[in-house]
């Protein structure tokens, strides 16, 4: 699905990522947890192809093309999808318009037929309603006005609607009381699939206890510096951070 | 005083006047045009149109006017009653009236109207806004709109503008709008013009008084195509419980300056102005306001927003101003731009004066481009760069028409205003 190798990335001269590699295989669940400031939040940007950040060394091969050529919305196209950490507010747009658009981009990129206002409208309400989530959603302006909450749901509703193949959920957990985690957990778990991986970008273990992975890395300074299956993740809320990095010291 | 600018273009048009007419174009002429220093014209230039020899416009009739209307009703409701001036000469042969109904009266102004507004533009003399005293001497024509009390009518008013011939041309017109205690009125009010390039001046200044309970929703498409000047002035004077909303949506013309200014005299009325400009190549638009809060419990809002490209510019000073007397007032104001080129400006001025304590009052004003934050958001998600701008500035653009009641109207402006920004986008 993606090969990341000896990926290094700055923001303004200053380097956060410092050489990663990591390879996701179709159908896995990988978490990338780490300490504040360890470089999470700028590997899934990067990926997504924010453009504040330089790519000044390594490379990415994201089904078989060359990540780092893409534009962003073609990685979208192509079939990646970010979760943002802080979704953005668009006021004016309306949700249901705004994914309309969306999901006829892809799909016209990947030659299938647009889908009309009613068509989509039926698609749209049929995903609220398996994610548990309001029928109210939709109406409202882009993100405007959610709670936190809100916003992290409305995060894993594109997704669901868009269906990608690659999806970087960077820190979708933060912020949200045990519920909402659970929507966001089980909307995840739903749309998990042999042809479909993730990548979930976390600072804490909670989430995982719902969303199960099959690889977890540790982030330090941007490298991974250390990798495991899920009991890991649980070796990690137990010892702390500083554990990880005592041994690599 | 600030020193004017001389007003000797303007002599021609003292030819054919006399009278209390000639008494006020004199008035106009010792006023001068306001000059570069002048505070409320610190931003648009009034330097060539000092520099032109203006003349009235004579009685022709206009190239293609059924089309221009046709255009215009289709834009505004081709229900609706249609009352027609033509250089601000009322052309009941284009107008369509019956259907009005009853309880709303609409035609020309009378010559009643017209003695009762000289007489008083005189008694004010010198102390008026110059382009006010000029409008009062030469104006050629202009509507009177009356809903009696409980009525309820809707009714569009197109402004055909047209130039003369080889002179430039000055066009002056006046409305005067009349909305009787508990009566509903919604007006569209349509400014179009026909030439290619066309060296006008026009000028329109409307009264509007609301009675008690009364309401008024004002729409105004200033769509003046090449007129080089457009400027409005218009009063609105509200008793207890009245309420006013005007949008203008400003898609054209050259220099266009719209004053707006409310006297809120008696409790709990409500006044909303908003504007929405969309300016391209060197368009310049000029908003003023003047919400006067007179007494307590009266509440106002204004909403002013522009998109430029280009060198275009906008300009907004919006004043509120709350008296001793006029606690409890609720007073808010926005203002944002949004600049889409490099050399692309915006001013505003926001000034509150307030001498009341016990009151509400709020400005904010924002000035910038699009935020990459929200475009890498739309990109992320698979929609390209230029759809994602569009998309965004028609959001800041719908944002504005929101509030008008009527939704299919409400469809054909966003559809009008995203055609202009695909036409405009850099």
């Amino acid at each position: 699905m993606i090969k990341i190798s000896d990926l290094h990335a700055s923001i303004e001269g200053r380097e956060i990522i410092r050489g990663i590699d990591l390879e996701v295989r179709p159908g896995e669940v990988h978490a990338i947890m780490g300490p504040n400031g360890s470089g999470k939040s700028t590997l899934a940007n990067v990926l997504a192809g924010r453009e504040a950040y330089e790519v000044t060394q390594g490379s990415v091969e994201f089904l078989g093309k060359d990540l780092l050529e893409l534009e962003p919305e073609v990685r979208a196209r192509e079939g990646l999808f970010l979760a943002f950490q802080y979704p953005v507010e668009i006021p004016g747009v309306s949700n249901t318009y705004f994914l309309r658009v969306a999901l006829n981009e892809i799909r016209r990129h990947q030659g299938l037929d647009e889908l009309d206002a009613l068509d989509f409208l039926e698609l749209v309400r049929t995903k609220v309603r398996e994610l548990h989530m309001r029928e109210d959603l939709l109406e409202r302006q882009l993100n405007t006005g959610f709670s936190g909450g809100e916003k992290k749901k409305n995060e894993i509703l594109h997704m669901a609607v868009l269906e990608p193949k690659l999806a970087i959920l960077d820190e979708t957990d933060s912020g949200l009381d045990i519920d909402a985690l659970r929507i966001v957990a089980d909307g995840v778990n739903a749309l998990r699939a042999e042809n479909r991986s993730f990548i979930v970008v976390t600072h804490y273990q909670r989430l995982l206890e719902y969303i199960v992975p099959d690889r977890v890395h540790v982030l330090s300074e941007g490298r991974i510096v250390r990798s495991g299956g899920s009991d890991l993740a649980l070796e990690l809320e137990e010892k702390g951070y500083g554990w990880v990095q005592e041994e690599q010291a | 005083m600030s020193p004017s600018m001389k007003t000797d273009g303007f002599k021609p048009l003292g030819e054919t006047l006399s009278g209390e007419r000639a008494q006020l174009l004199q008035a106009f002429h010792k006023q001068g045009l306001p000059g570069p220093r002048s505070e409320n014209w610190k931003y648009t230039r009034l330097k060539e149109l000092a520099e032109r020899e203006w003349r009235a416009a004579g009685k022709a009739g206009i190239d293609g006017a059924t089309e221009l209307l046709a255009q215009a009703e289709e834009l505004a409701g081709k229900d609706l009653p249609c009352l027609v001036l033509l250089n601000g000469r009322f052309q009941p042969e284009l107008s369509r009236l019956g259907t009005l109904p009853a309880g709303c009266e609409a035609g020309a102004l009378e010559p009643a109207d017209e003695t009762a507004l000289l007489a008083a533009a005189i008694q004010r003399g010198g102390e008026r806004h110059p382009l006010d005293t000029l409008n009062a001497a030469a104006f050629q024509g202009g509507a009177v709109i009356r809903v009696q009390p409980g009525a309820q009518a809707a009714l569009h008013l197109v402004h055909l503008l047209s130039e003369s011939g080889e002179d430039a041309t000055c066009l002056q017109s006046r409305v005067r709008v009349e909305v009787g205690e508990g009566a509903k009125l919604e007006l569209r009010e349509s400014f179009l013009a026909d030439a290619p390039s066309a060296e006008i001046l026009a000028g329109q200044v409307a009264e509007i008084r609301l009675a008690r309970d009364s309401r008024c929703e004002h729409i105004r498409l200033q769509r003046a195509g090449s007129v080089e000047w457009l400027y409005t002035l218009q009063h609105i004077d509200q008793l207890s419980g009245s309420r006013y909303d005007g949008l203008t949506l400003g898609l054209d013309g050259q220099l266009v300056r719209n004053e707006s200014s409310a006297c809120l005299r008696e409790s709990g009325a409500h006044c909303d102005f908003s504007s929405l400009g969309l300016l391209d190549d060197v368009r310049h638009m000029d908003s003023h306001t003047w919400m006067d809060h007179a007494v307590p419990s009266c509440t106002s809002g204004q909403n002013f927003r522009s998109v430029l490209a280009d060198r275009s510019r906008s300009v907004y000073s919006g004043h509120i101003l709350v008296r001793q007397d006029a606690q409890l007032t609720d007073a808010v104001q926005d203002s944002k731009a949004l600049l889409l080129s490099a050399e692309a400006r915006a001013n505003a001025r926001p000034q509150l004066e307030i001498y009341a304590d016990d009151v509400k009052c709020t400005h904010g004003s924002t000035v910038g481009s699009l935020e990459e934050e929200q475009l890498f958001y739309l990109r992320s998600r698979g929609i390209d760069s230029v759809r994602a701008r569009q998309l965004l500035v028609r959001a800041f653009c719908a944002e504005v028409l929101e509030s008008l009641s009527d939704s299919s109207f409400r469809e054909r402006l966003e559809t009008l205003v995203g055609e202009r920004m695909e036409n405009i986008h850099g």
